[in-house]
């Protein structure tokens, strides 16, 4: 009796094992959530009076910058974009219209988050094409072009 | 293990590639050679469970994406390749080498390492054959960074002009203009309005 218990455990367990794993969907059906997206000047140190980059959708945003980026110690937000990240239609995140992102859903994620196609553009050119999860609390690091005496590094956060 | 030109033949062989004298003369040594025998007969059911379990077509995901790198990775092998003896890949005719590497292949895409915390990325592509994208994940960072070399240089002289958006209203809360010289984007809000309201998929 108690092996038919086990059993019987270890079935229902097998079962509900794939309901756990299933990508959740978000309440609002239009969308599978919304990405913050930021335009970030990477300089090797600050300039006089700017300030480090620092936002509430990326905590520890300087820090965390500085630990990817470790040859530049400064970083300024040159721009930002909360956007929706739509479920039937392209979302463009565009912080400058220098550089910008184009953001194609595919869907949750098994495990939380959401698929996606990412294309970085500059002006008329992608730069580059990528097929990406993205997870709340971790964000993307798109190190980019460089300009003036730094790097213009694109951050794009899933948020929660 | 068979040294690759006899593992070559029996291939041949199984894949009917023989002229006629050779499947005549294979076909007497597989009389004479009961080793011989036994290997043509274990690749045979090998490749009759291969048939019978594998599907005829898989779909590749991101096909388009795929292929795009593809094309990119030979047309960089290729001169490296010119002038060189048989190439490597010979090896993956053979069908155990093939169906370890499928196997191996397979392993990859379904066991890979996903802590199913942190933001991964897939794929890269970069149309400019001579940007390079490199990614890895940083702990320190607790973040995916996608690197990107070879790229032109932003002129220093060129004002960046940044926005700061919010997706409730889509409202344009200000502008930070890096130049002050520079004009201002008195089309800011107007482009993003266009651009979120293209509705193409590609």
């Amino acid at each position: 009796m108690k092996r038919l218990t086990a059993l019987c455990c270890l079935a229902c367990a097998a079962l509900m094992l794939p309901a756990a794993e299933a990508p959740r969907r978000p309440p609002d059906p239009a969308t599978e959530g919304k990405v913050w997206g930021a335009l970030v000047h990477a300089l090797p140190v600050a300039p006089p009076g700017s300030s480090p980059a620092d936002s509430p959708h990326v905590p520890n945003l300087a820090a965390r910058l500085a630990a990817a980026f470790p040859e530049s110690g400064h970083f300024e937000i040159l721009g930002e974009h909360l956007q929706d990240v739509f479920r039937e239609y392209e979302s463009w995140v565009v912080p400058s219209k220098d550089l910008f992102l184009k953001v194609d859903s595919k869907g949750p994620a098994p495990g939380g988050g959401v698929n996606l196609h990412l294309q970085f553009w500059r002006d008329q050119q992608v730069l580059v094409k990528t097929d990406a999860v993205l997870r709340p609390g971790s964000p993307l690091f798109i190190g980019g072009p460089r300009w003036r005496e730094g790097r213009l590094i694109f951050v794009l956060a899933l948020q929660p | 293990m068979k040294t690759p030109p006899e593992d070559t033949e029996l291939l041949r062989w199984l894949d009917d590639e023989m002229t006629p004298l050779e499947r005549e003369r294979f076909a007497a040594r597989l009389t004479v050679e009961p080793a011989l025998r036994r290997e043509a007969e274990s690749l045979q059911a090998l490749r009759r469970t291969l048939r019978e379990h594998l599907p005829q077509e898989m779909a590749v995901p991101h096909a388009d994406f795929f292929n795009s790198q593809i094309q990119v990775r030979l047309a960089r092998e290729v001169p490296a390749r010119r002038g060189s003896g048989p190439s490597w890949l010979a090896y993956l005719r053979l069908p155990r080498l093939a169906a370890a590497a499928a196997l191996v292949l397979l392993a990859v895409l379904v066991l890979r390492p996903d802590s199913g915390v942190d933001s991964r990325v897939l794929a890269t592509y970069t149309p400019d054959p001579e940007v390079h994208a490199t990614t890895h994940f940083s702990e320190a960072a607790g973040a995916t960074v996608l690197l990107l070399d070879g790229l032109e240089e932003m002129p220093a002289e060129r004002p960046l002009v940044g926005f700061r958006q919010g997706a409730a209203d889509q409202q344009l809360f200000s502008v930070h203009q890096q130049n002050a010289g520079s004009a201002p984007p008195a089309t800011a809000k107007d482009e993003t309005a266009t651009l979120t309201a293209n509705a193409s998929r590609e």
